[in-house]
């Protein structure tokens, strides 16, 4: 279980986040929305370890976050951030074992290459493999940084249900239509097998087609938290986003869809 | 040169990272460094065969040499050619060493200590304890000196770049433009300051200054080889341990924290070591330009951007180009001799311009 309890954090003076609880429990893919400037990524950073709140505890599997070792942090929660600025000339291959990293001179870095050609293939990079990074295109380098966060948690029982988790901080942003939802596929498969995944994103309906649980930000604050179907009624979002919305069942799939009205 | 036949074949190859085992290509790099450094030894207004060498090295090591050789020859090679190579050798090696930890740290090829003012901050530093020098000159030892230069490099060096990164880098992205303008600030200021001093100076000083600012290993001795390898050498060891880190910091700071690894701890020790390898070469052979931009770059280009073969081959080749740079400055205007620094600025300047022009072609293809 990763989770924060009562957290708050300030910037200067201004609150981001005010008394906020959330739990990742393995096994499931909860969604954070909200408005921009909702604090979204920064909850995502807290519960990361990447930064500390100014109160309230984050807490792995029971134990705070700023005590567990940086390198076992590293080898149970990944993160898949939002811009990926590598100039410089890997091979993808190369790209996709630094998140091996975590394992140097560990029993578990004879798995590396096994590791390597399974987040691969699940990814379905494998044919880039042997490619330049710089070469590819901004979706294909989205899947080889997916693969590398993937190759960074990835464990060689069949599941990952002892406690791994995967954070991704607006995994769809600039990817077509195709790639935002194979992201989401691919997070919602590896739910399947056990992994925590929280993932801040923008699009309500990405959310609603993927997420078993939605977590609605306001202002540092959480509206709602709870199944698609809780957390999108018309009131709720018009209230939070401030614009008249309809929503609709998803013609085949029944989540909720969200339009402007 | 094979390095060139090694980039054709990238090239061609589309690219594929792993041309070879790492240390295959290492013992390459050696090989070249050992002819470079024998050539170093060997040529001169005396030349000195390699086997007359061995010969002497093996007789000044008590192991008894094997040939024939003159009084001269042993003299020149002993006490003037061996510690001029030697400390090119090390020079290089620190400055290209230097150059691919802060391009590995600002994740831009484009650093370089002298580009981003490292070696003009401790050259300010330096000539700063050359005037103050003079005025303290009657109350101290002599040998004061010898330990305040570069010491004082080193803290001119550290605030020099910790001044640019501090400005270049905004929570944890390094703004490349930035970070080129605030070197050419602090090499403004650095210029300003040495200016100063030159204007101010004796003409026993003005010689002195002249020296740091063109760099030169003209002043070689074993006792400067002493220094540099206690106080230059051991950085390089840090930076081959942070080989795996660097490589993780390519991918941004918060990556290489997500990663396991202390990116806080990772800059202050790469920025402390950059400082400290550029202050003590700098207060011993003067600033010596865009070896710290060219060599990593070279390897690179060859051998793709892997730390664990970038920093060894950096210094490998480092040491060879300096060496080699340094035959250039005493066979070119026989038998006068160029500084250094001339000779690397030559080659380095329009390397940079073609680096800059295939960054620009680049960020217009994204």
């Amino acid at each position: 279980m990763l989770e924060v309890k009562d957290i708050c954090v300030s910037l200067g003076r201004r609150p981001v986040l005010s008394d906020l609880s959330l739990r990742l429990a393995p096994g499931e893919v909860v969604a954070v929305i909200g408005p921009n400037g909702a604090g979204k990524s920064t909850l995502l950073s807290v519960m990361a370890g990447a930064r500390q709140a100014d109160s309230g505890t984050a807490l792995l599997d029971g134990a705070p976050l700023a005590s567990v070792a940086s390198g076992d942090l590293a080898r149970k929660r990944a993160v898949l951030s939002q811009s990926h600025a590598l100039s410089f000339d890997f091979a993808v291959r190369d790209v996709v074992e630094l998140g091996r990293a975590p394992y140097r001179g560990r029993p578990e870095a004879r798995h590396d290459g096994a590791a390597i050609d399974a987040s691969l293939a699940f990814t379905g990079a494998a044919h880039l493999a042997e490619r330049r990074y710089t070469t590819l295109s901004g979706g294909e380098k989205q899947r080889v940084q997916f693969a590398r966060v993937l190759a960074q948690i990835w464990r060689t029982a069949p599941c990952f249900c002892d406690g791994r988790y995967l954070l991704l901080d607006e995994p769809t942003n600039n990817l077509d239509l195709a790639h935002q939802h194979g992201t989401l596929t691919l997070a919602r498969e590896l739910a399947s097998q056990g992994a925590g995944v929280l993932a801040v994103l923008h699009d309500p309906n990405l959310a609603s087609l993927y997420a078993d649980r939605v977590v609605l930000l306001e202002r540092g604050r959480i509206q709602a938290d709870g199944s698609p179907h809780d957390v999108f009624r018309a009131d709720l979002i018009e209230a939070v986003y401030g614009m008249p919305v309809s929503v609709l069942p998803h013609p085949s799939r029944g989540c909720p869809q969200i339009m402007p009205a | 040169m094979s390095l060139v036949a090694a980039i054709q074949n990238r090239r061609k190859a589309g690219g594929a990272a792993k041309l070879s085992p790492r240390s295959l290509i290492l013992a390459g790099f050696a090989l070249f460094f050992a002819a470079v450094f024998f050539a170093g030894a060997g040529l001169g207004a005396l030349s000195i065969p390699v086997s007359h060498q061995l010969s002497i090295i093996l007789d000044a090591l008590g192991l008894g040499g094997f040939a024939q050789v003159s009084r001269a020859e042993e003299t020149v090679l002993l006490h003037v050619r061996l510690p001029r190579v030697v400390l090119g050798a090390m020079a290089g090696a620190c400055l290209a060493g230097a150059g691919a930890a802060l391009q590995g740290l600002f994740r831009n090829p484009l650093a370089d200590p002298a580009l981003i003012g490292v070696s003009s901050g401790a050259a300010l530093a330096v000539v700063a304890t050359i005037l103050g020098g003079s005025f303290l000159a009657p109350f101290l030892d002599p040998g004061f000196f010898y330990y305040l230069r570069p010491a004082a490099a080193f803290i001119g060096g550290l605030l020099a770049v910790g001044l640019v990164y501090r400005i270049a880098a905004r929570g944890g992205v390094v703004d490349v433009a930035t970070m080129l303008l605030a070197g050419v600030a602090v090499n403004a200021v650095a210029g300003a300051g040495i200016g100063y001093a030159v204007f101010a100076s004796s003409d026993q000083e003005l010689r002195d200054i002249n020296f740091w600012m063109l760099g030169s290993l003209a002043a070689a001795s074993w006792q400067q080889v002493g220094w540099i390898a206690l106080f230059a050498l051991p950085p390089l060891a840090v930076l081959l341990s942070l080989a795996h880190a660097l490589n993780a910091f390519l991918l941004g700071e918060r990556e290489a924290d997500f990663l396991g690894f202390n990116a806080d701890h990772v800059k202050r020790l790469i920025l402390f070591t950059a400082a400290l390898m550029t202050g003590v070469i700098v207060a011993f052979t003067g600033v010596i330009g865009f070896v710290g931009l060219v060599v990593p770059h070279l390897v690179r280009l060859a051998f793709g951007p892997d730390h664990r073969l970038v920093l060894p081959a950096s210094f490998l080749l480092g040491a060879s180009l300096l060496v080699g740079a340094d035959i250039a400055a005493r066979l070119a205007v026989l038998p006068a001799e160029l500084p250094i620094g001339v000779v690397t600025s030559l080659v380095g300047g329009p390397f940079f311009f073609w680096l800059l022009m295939r960054q620009r072609k680049e960020a217009g293809h994204a």
